[in-house]
């Protein structure tokens, strides 16, 4: 079999595999391990597979993914949550549906500190809906809020998902990082945006909080004083070149953990020692969950390259007669699909050693290209039927069923299209930070 | 609650489940020593920055350091998130399987792995003794790099050890799927995971909540 035939043949092996459970590290593993035998034989090609589980990832630069998931575990304790909602609402609660306005902001705030989409839409499915739904808010909106604002971590450094798309396509992790934050505030000013239209037009589902003072806003701003601190760790210390992001993630982290301490010697809440120890275990889970597939990914990555089938996947799409916007949306509305079915990063691994050398051939930008791709991934988590953040905010607020979360979430993924549509139309909106920092790092 | 995603072992689970009991235990301890080098990275690295920037004293061969700890949890908790079903994988179609069928492609899915996982336990076995053999150190500092190296085997043989017991807690099913399955990851429900996540990000604050889900 030429090596060609056999990268065709590869795709489907993998394709196959998945389908009947096989996980997505061992599927694209074997594929990768056995054809690097076939193509180099049993001690070049399994030497090559041996080679690369260990080289691959013991990369300084994946050491970044640990510590932003530790400070994902760590955040809740730290009581960060309430100080941020307490904040939007005293300065966003003026608004037609204020307190949902205030909560979008408030997940928005809290991404800054947690990676985790499911995560923040636990811990805002307690702080806020309590407080929307005895404000007589109507309860679809106050769930899809919460929902919806809970995918705004997967954009807002510090954000694991793009840290391992920046990895495979081999762009840097910090340039990447720099590129979610402004789309990221953009979805939650759209986001925002289509609550306030909808409570104009129908007052009904959430009324503006009164009585706000001009005192109880300056107040309130103390409480997110942790959050700008660890946004300006993180973005201020990637911007200016002064830090690594993994140091960013660890000074972030360490700063978070201290915060923890300090609230449980102070006030006696929070982080207890089970607590503290379940969650560096879970930071353990997830951690290696997501090297083993990267690793995994990145043998058959290195079969796929023997192949030349990426360069002849990526050459036959340049000279399909349509134009690259076309195979964009197509890919998009693929990448729609798969997310209705499989784990983002699981998903992201599996499909970008092919796409990623096409996308690229169509002439687009790969940091760009990545932000867009994400929030395809974000909008796979609100939608049925896995919609994972709606299963977590009925799992939060059992009182709200399932169908009612599902339903409260749709304005929100209009929005997102909306937000998508914008990116693909104003790319600047994206590159605009990153290529800053390039220019100030370099200047 | 670690045992969360896994099957709950019956008293009467026999010769597996004292093995997969045992197992366990070892698995837990490489995740355990996992999450200590993430945590010691995380004051080592806070300790550079401020070291570096206040006082113009960086510690020195900081990158080769981390790179010679990301050996511990790039690949030793493999087992143990084998073990609660952690890998990601798409259920769609097995999600709808039942009895006989289930268990059967499961059992092929878990083979599949272990095929895998045992040749690369041979070949990152002998890219540790070519870094033995020939002194391999990292660039800055010259740290060994066999240690880091080590822990692929190490923690693929382990993994190969779960995915075995996988094997036959699936044959088990497969050839009497009355039986009460042990040792083999059970397939979760959006409902589960989303459970699970709760219970991670509100911490024991959740127990109360966890009560009202819908098993």
């Amino acid at each position: 079999m030429d090596p060609y035939t056999l990268g065709i043949f590869s795709i489907f092996a993998i394709i196959t595999m998945v389908f009947i459970g096989v996980r997505v590290a061992f599927a694209a593993g074997i594929v990768g391990v056995v054809g690097l035998i076939i193509l180099r034989g049993w001690t070049a090609g399994g030497g090559m597979a041996g080679l690369t589980a260990h080289s691959s990832v013991t990369h300084y630069s994946l050491s970044v993914l640990p510590m932003f998931i530790l400070i994902g575990y760590l955040a809740y304790y730290a009581g960060l949550t309430q100080g941020a909602f307490r904040c939007a609402r005293a300065w966003f609660g003026w608004l037609p549906g204020g307190l949902a306005v205030a909560t979008v902001f408030a997940t928005a705030g809290f991404a800054a500190v947690s990676g985790a989409s499911t995560a923040t839409a636990a811990v805002f499915s307690r702080v806020a809906i309590p407080e929307m739904l005895s404000a007589g808010y109507d309860r679809r909106l106050a769930a899809g809020v919460v929902a919806a604002g809970g995918t705004l971590a997967s954009l807002i450094p510090p954000s694991a998902i793009l840290v391992v798309y920046a990895l495979i396509v081999e762009e840097s992790v910090g340039a990447l990082l720099m590129a979610g934050f402004i789309p990221g505030a953009v979805s939650a000013v759209i986001y925002a945006a289509i609550v306030i239209l909808r409570c104009k037009i129908n007052p009904q589902l959430g009324r503006a909080v009164t009585g706000l003072t001009w005192a109880e806003r300056f107040n309130s701003i103390p409480g997110m004083a942790p959050i700008i601190a660890v946004i300006a760790i993180i973005l201020g210390g990637i911007y200016t070149g002064w830090m690594t992001p993994t140091e960013t993630g660890a000074v972030g982290a360490a700063l978070i953990f201290f915060m923890a301490l300090g609230r449980r010697a102070i006030f006696g809440e929070g982080m207890t020692k089970d607590d503290f120890i379940e969650s560096m275990m879970e930071t353990g889970k997830l951690t290696v969950m997501i090297f083993t597939i990267i690793w995994g990914v990145l043998i058959y990555v290195r079969f796929l390259g023997f192949t030349g089938l990426t360069t002849a996947f990526a050459d036959w799409i340049v000279h399909l007669p349509v134009a690259p916007i076309v195979v964009l949306l197509m890919i998009l509305g693929v990448y729609i699909i798969l997310g209705m079915f499989m784990d983002g990063i699981g998903m992201l691994l599996l499909t970008l050693p092919v796409v990623h050398p096409a996308i690229i051939a169509l002439g687009y930008d790969p940091v760009w290209f990545g932000i867009i791709v994400v929030k395809m991934v974000e909008i796979g988590l609100v939608t049925p039927p896995i919609g994972l953040n709606c299963f977590v905010v009925n799992g939060v607020r059992p009182d709200i069923p399932l169908s009612d979360v599902f339903k409260g979430i749709w304005p929100f993924v209009v929005a997102d299209f909306i937000t998508v549509g914008v990116l693909i139309a104003f790319p600047g909106i994206v590159l605009f930070l990153p290529e800053m920092m390039i220019n100030n790092i370099a200047g | 609650m670690h045992g969360a995603g896994s099957a709950e072992r019956p008293a009467n689970a026999g010769l597996i489940g004292t093995i997969d009991r045992i197992v366990s235990y070892v698995e837990n301890a490489f995740v355990f020593v996992a999450a200590v080098f993430i945590f010691i990275m995380m004051f080592f690295l806070t300790a550079e920055v401020l070291g570096r920037k206040l006082f113009n004293a960086p510690i020195p061969g900081a990158i080769d350091w981390v790179e010679v700890w990301m050996g511990t949890f790039a690949f030793l908790g493999a087992a143990y998130c084998q073990r609660l079903g952690g890998h990601v994988r798409m259920d769609m179609l097995v999600g709808r399987l039942r009895g006989m069928t289930l268990w059967w492609s499961e059992f092929i899915a878990v083979t599949i792995a272990f095929i895998y996982v045992v040749i690369i336990v041979i070949h990152s076995y002998g890219h540790f003794l070519r870094a033995i053999n020939f002194g391999d150190s990292t660039i800055d500092i010259q740290l060994l790099t066999w240690p880091s190296k080590l822990m692929v085997p190490l923690a693929m043989s382990l993994l190969a050890v779960r995915l075995l017991l996988n094997m036959w807690g699936y044959a088990r099913l497969a050839l009497d799927p009355s039986k009460q399955p042990v040792a083999v990851p059970i397939r979760k429900t959006a409902e589960d995971i989303a459970r699970e996540e709760i219970e991670q990000s509100l911490g024991h604050d959740a127990d109360t909540l966890n009560s009202n889900i819908k098993r």
